[in-house]
C-alpha cells in the first residue's frame, strides 16, 4: 500500500514540476521583444487582417489567458510553427527525434557494457594497474570537453588513419534505408541489408564514443566504489571465512548487491546524455533534434528550441520517476 | 588617542592579523592536502592558469585580433608557437587572452550564482513552511531541464553575447548553492546560539547574515572550486554552439568553433590548443575541489 501512495505522490509532484517547466518556457518566450506577427503578415497587409491575426494569436489577451491557450495547445500536440523550416514544430520534431534517441540509447548501452565490467574488475583487483588506469580514465573523462574529444577523434580516425567515415551524418550519401522505426540500426537489420547496417555502424562509432566517454568514467567510478563497499561488508567476510572460492564470492554474492546503486544512476546518466547529445550532434553533423533546435535558435526561430527543451525536460523527469519506482521494487529495504 | 573599533577601519594591525590568519589556514590546508598530492597539482595548475589570465595578455607576442593574411593556417613553429588560424591570427596569443575571458566569465558567473543561490537558500530554509515548499518547487522545475539545454534555451532567448553567457551561468548554477545552503541552514537553525541571539533581540536579517551564514562558508568554497571548472566548460560549450561569445573575441570555445571545420582538413592545431586549456582547467579545478573537500569539510574541523 505504501508503495502505491509513494508512486501517487511522485506523480502529483511530477505534474507540479512540469507545470513549472511550462511556466519557465512560457516566460522565456515572452521576455524577448520579438514580434511573432512577422511570420504571418507582410508590409502591405491591411489593418483588418492584422487585427484578425492578432486575435488568432491571442496577442491582446492578458498574460495568464495566453498561458492557458499555450498549455491547451501543448496538450493537443500543437507545439507551434517554425518559421525557418515552414513546418509545424511537432512535425519537424517527429522526423528528427529518432536520430537523437538512437544516438543516446546506443551510447548508454556502450557506457553500461563497458563501465560495469571495468568497475567490477577495478574493485576486485584494487591498486593494480587496471584499477589505476580506470580511475585515471574516469578523472580525465569528466574534464574532457565532448566536442574537443569528438574533433580529436575525427582527426585521428578519419584524417590520419582513414578507417572511419567523415563527420557527415548517419550514413553514406546514397544509401537507401526503408524507415520503419527511425532507428537505422534496427531498420537495416529488418530489411536484411547488412551492407547498410555496417555503414550505419561505422558512422556511429565516433559520435557514440565522444558522447559516452565522460559518462563512462563516472559510472565506472560508482560501480567501483559500490563494489569495494560491498566487498568490505560482513557477509562477504563470513563467506570468505567459510572458505567459498573467490570467484564465487565476487561474482555471485557481491555483484548482485553492488550493482543496485549504479543501476539507478543509469536513469540519471540517460538524462545527462540528452544534453551531451546536442553538442555531439553539432560536431558530427548528426541530423538529430538537438542540432535542429540549435540551428533554429541561431536563426532567431525560438519555437523549436522551446519545444525541444520541454520535451527533453519531460523525458528526463519521467525517466527519473521510473528509476525511483524501479529502485523501490528492486531494493526491498526501503519499502518499509 | 584610542579609536573605537568602528572608527579604526582598515589599519595596519588589522591587516597583519588577517595575514597571519591566512597563513595559518594555508599551512593547515597544505598539511592536509599533502596526503593527496594530486590536489596540490590541481591547485598548482589553477594558480598557473589564473596568473596566465592576469599577466599573460601583457606579454603575448601578437595582439589577439591582429589578422595577418600572409601567415594563414600555419602549423606550430618557432614564430607561432601554436600556429595560426585561417585568418592569420596567432593562436598562442589568442589562447592566452582567451584565458582571461573565460576565467572572468566563470568567476563572475559563479560569484553571482553563489550570491543569489545563498540568499535563496537562506530565505527558504529560514522562513520554512510554505515559503520553503514553493521555493524548492521552483528549483525542482528549473533543475528538470538537462543543464545544457536550459543554458541553450536561455542563451537563445537572450541573444548570443558574453554578458548573456554570464547570466546563463548564474541561472544554471544558483540552484546548487541554494540547496546546499538550505540544508546547512536547516540544521543550524536549531542550534542554541541562534536561540540565544533571538533572546537578546536579534532581528531576522542580522541572524541570517551575521550568525548563520559564516558557518556555511566552507562547503561553498568546495562547491565553488568544482563549479568554476564546470562553468568554464559550459561557457566554452555555449560559444562553440554559437550561442555565447561571438568571434573574433578570443575565447576558448569560439576558437574551437572556428577551428572545427579545419579538423577534417588536417589542421589540428586550431582547435587542439584551446580545448587542451579547457581540459586542463576543468581537470585542475576538479582535483583542487576534491582536495579542498578534505580541508574545509566541517566534520574535520
Amino acid at each position: 500500500m505504501k508503495v502505491w501512495f509513494y508512486i501517487l505522490r511522485r506523480m502529483v509532484s511530477l505534474v507540479f514540476v512540469m507545470g513549472g517547466v511550462l511556466i519557465i518556457i512560457f516566460v522565456m518566450g515572452h521576455v524577448i521583444p520579438a514580434n511573432p506577427l512577422h511570420f504571418f503578415i507582410g508590409q502591405e497587409s491591411d489593418e483588418a487582417y492584422v487585427a484578425q491575426v492578432r486575435a488568432e494569436l491571442h496577442l491582446d489577451d492578458p498574460i495568464w489567458k495566453q498561458f492557458g491557450f499555450y498549455v491547451s495547445d501543448l496538450l493537443h500536440g500543437d507545439l507551434g510553427m517554425s518559421w525557418s523550416t515552414r513546418n509545424p514544430v511537432a512535425a519537424d520534431l517527429a522526423i528528427r527525434l529518432p536520430a537523437t534517441f538512437e544516438l543516446i540509447t546506443v551510447s548508454l548501452i556502450v557506457c553500461v557494457l563497458l563501465a560495469f565490467p571495468l568497475g567490477v574488475v577495478a574493485a576486485v583487483k584494487r591498486d593494480t594497474w587496471i584499477d589505476h588506469s580506470a580511475r585515471v580514465t574516469s578523472l580525465l573523462g569528466v574534464a574532457l570537453p565532448s566536442f574537443w574529444l569528438g574533433l580529436l577523434l575525427i582527426y585521428v580516425f578519419f584524417y590520419r588513419l582513414r578507417i572511419l567515415p567523415p563527420p557527415m551524418g548517419r550514413m553514406s550519401i546514397g544509401t537507401n534505408i526503408r524507415q520503419v522505426t527511425g532507428f537505422y540500426l534496427i531498420d537495416t537489420l529488418l530489411a536484411g541489408d547488412l551492407d547498410a547496417f555496417g555503414n550505419v555502424v561505422r558512422f556511429m562509432v565516433l559520435p557514440v564514443t565522444a558522447l559516452s566517454f565522460a559518462k563512462m568514467g563516472q559510472l565506472t567510478r560508482l560501480v567501483r566504489s559500490t563494489m569495494i563497499e560491498t566487498l568490505g561488508s560482513t557477509y562477504i567476510e563470513a563467506a570468505r571465512a567459510q572458505g567459498l572460492r573467490k570467484w564465487l564470492i565476487h561474482y555471485r554474492l557481491a555483484l548482485k548487491n553492488a550493482v543496485l546503486p549504479p543501476i539507478t544512476q543509469i536513469g540519471l546518466i540517460w538524462g545527462n546524455l540528452i544534453g551531451g547529445a546536442v553538442i555531439v550532434e553539432i560536431v558530427f553533423a548528426w541530423p538529430g533534434a538537438g542540432s535542429w533546435a540549435v540551428d533554429a535558435a541561431l536563426a532567431g526561430d525560438y519555437a523549436p528550441i522551446q519545444a525541444f527543451a520541454i520535451i527533453m525536460a519531460a523525458a528526463r523527469v519521467i525517466i527519473f520517476l521510473i528509476t525511483d519506482i524501479l529502485y523501490l521494487f528492486i531494493d526491498p529495504r526501503i519499502r518499509y | 588617542m584610542q579609536k573605537t573599533p568602528g572608527e579604526a577601519g582598515i589599519s595596519m594591525p588589522w591587516i597583519a592579523k588577517q595575514w597571519k590568519k591566512l597563513r595559518s589556514t594555508s599551512r593547515y590546508a597544505f598539511f592536509l592536502m599533502r596526503r593527496n598530492p594530486l590536489s596540490l597539482v590541481g591547485g598548482g595548475i589553477v594558480l598557473f592558469l589564473v596568473l596566465l589570465a592576469i599577466i599573460g595578455p601583457f606579454f603575448t607576442p601578437y595582439p589577439p585580433a591582429k589578422s595577418d593574411i600572409t601567415s594563414k593556417s600555419l602549423p606550430p613553429s618557432s614564430t607561432h608557437w601554436m600556429g595560426t588560424d585561417n585568418l592569420g591570427m596567432d593562436i598562442f596569443s589568442r589562447v592566452v587572452h582567451a584565458a582571461r575571458t573565460d576565467l572572468l566569465i566563470a568567476l563572475i558567473g559563479v560569484c553571482g550564482a553563489v550570491a543569489i543561490g545563498t540568499s535563496f537558500g537562506l530565505v527558504s530554509a529560514f522562513y520554512g513552511r510554505w515559503v520553503d515548499e514553493v521555493m524548492m518547487r521552483v528549483l525542482d522545475s528549473l533543475q528538470a531541464f538537462p543543464t545544457i539545454i536550459l543554458a541553450m534555451t536561455i542563451a537563445a532567448v537572450l541573444g548570443p553575447s558574453t554578458r548573456n553567457v554570464v547570466i546563463v551561468l548564474v541561472v544554471v548554477n544558483f540552484p546548487l548553492y541554494a540547496r546546499l545552503i538550505r540544508s546547512l541552514v536547516l540544521s543550524l537553525k536549531e542550534s542554541q546560539y541562534i536561540d540565544a541571539a533571538r533572546v537578546v533581540g536579534c532581528g531576522d536579517a542580522r541572524l541570517m547574515f551575521r550568525h548563520i551564514l559564516p558557518n556555511c562558508v566552507g562547503p561553498i568554497y568546495v562547491q565553488g572550486s568544482l563549479n568554476i571548472g564546470w562553468s568554464v566548460l559550459m561557457a566554452a560549450t555555449l560559444s562553440f554552439i554559437g550561442l555565447g561569445t561571438q568571434p573574433p573575441a578570443p575565447e576558448w570555445g569560439v576558437m574551437i568553433k572556428q577551428g572545427a571545420r579545419f579538423m577534417i582538413l588536417g589542421r589540428w592545431w586550431m582547435a587542439f590548443f584551446p580545448g587542451l586549456f579547457i581540459f586542463l582547467f576543468v581537470l585542475a579545478s576538479n582535483l583542487l575541489g576534491d582536495g579542498l573537500q578534505d580541508v574545509l569539510d566541517p566534520k574535520r574541523r
